[in-house]
């Protein structure tokens, strides 16, 4: 072990940090999304400019990703003693966590800027 | 004492297949408590909340492709049924809230007393329910 910390300590500190973001910003996004999930198009788009809310979004769902890929490798190394299956489904968790964050990142960047 | 058998795997488990490990006492041995429930709840409802984040995702795109997409989507969630899952998203969202803070209070070493604990698990329940009720409705 090289490290200051091991991979455990590394994720236990992390874990927390992304958890206090996801306690803040959290409640803001999921305010957000449910009440404005039946407002129109285009006040749902004003709505995303206002205090900005986009980069409200996009940094919670970074830190809200980086929080469940940690979660779901712990709930992996718990259940899934395989060794073949734990890897395969370490790599799709890996696949959704980094479609999720870049997909809804490039998507805030598009309504705000174009 | 163990033997030789079991040691030589425990020892060289990255040459196996499967790595062996021990086993504690789990579901089946222990009696159903509240705060064990409310401990397994924490797990099921970030699984939940893991594939949900599809659902937003799904809300966001939606959005940059236009309205004639929007308005498919928002047809969607005008469902009753849609709304009432919806309704059960945003409760697991704040037990899984509630429960981060119920262990951020425990990592400071604190609220560990049998009391506590019930009364933690009770306060997560009430409360998670509570501000999904807020949320909603005010």
């Amino acid at each position: 072990m090289n490290n200051r910390h091991s991979e455990g300590t590394h994720h236990f500190i992390l874990q927390r940090l992304t958890a206090i973001i996801n306690l803040f910003l959290g409640v803001y996004v999921f305010n957000f999304f449910i009440k404005s999930v039946e407002d129109s198009h285009s006040s749902v788009i004003e709505g995303l400019g206002n205090n900005f809310s986009w980069l409200i979004i996009t940094i919670f769902t970074l830190s809200m990703c980086y929080h469940m890929w940690i979660g779901f490798n712990h709930i992996l190394d718990d259940y899934v003693d395989e060794v073949k299956a734990r890897s395969l489904l370490g790599n799709l968790n890996s696949i959704m966590v980094v479609i999720v964050a870049l997909a809804t990142t490039l998507s805030m960047i598009t309504i705000s800027f174009f | 004492m163990l033997s030789r058998e079991y040691n030589l795997r425990m020892t060289n488990k990255n040459k196996i297949k499967t790595s062996v490990r021990p086993l504690s006492p789990h579901l089946q041995i222990y009696r159903p408590s509240f705060t064990m429930m409310m401990s397994i709840m924490h797990r099921i409802s970030g699984v939940i909340l893991y594939f949900g984040s599809f659902l937003l995702l799904a809300w966001y795109i939606s959005i940059v492709l236009g309205p004639e997409v929007y308005q498919l989507l928002n047809t969607l969630f005008s469902f009753f049924i849609i709304k009432v899952a919806l309704f059960l998203f945003t409760w697991i969202f704040f037990h899984h809230l509630f429960g981060g803070i119920r262990h951020f209070i425990w990592d400071t070493g604190r609220g560990f007393g049998l009391n506590s604990i019930e009364w933690m698990a009770r306060l997560t329940a009430i409360l998670s329910f509570l501000s999904t009720l807020i949320i909603w409705f005010l």
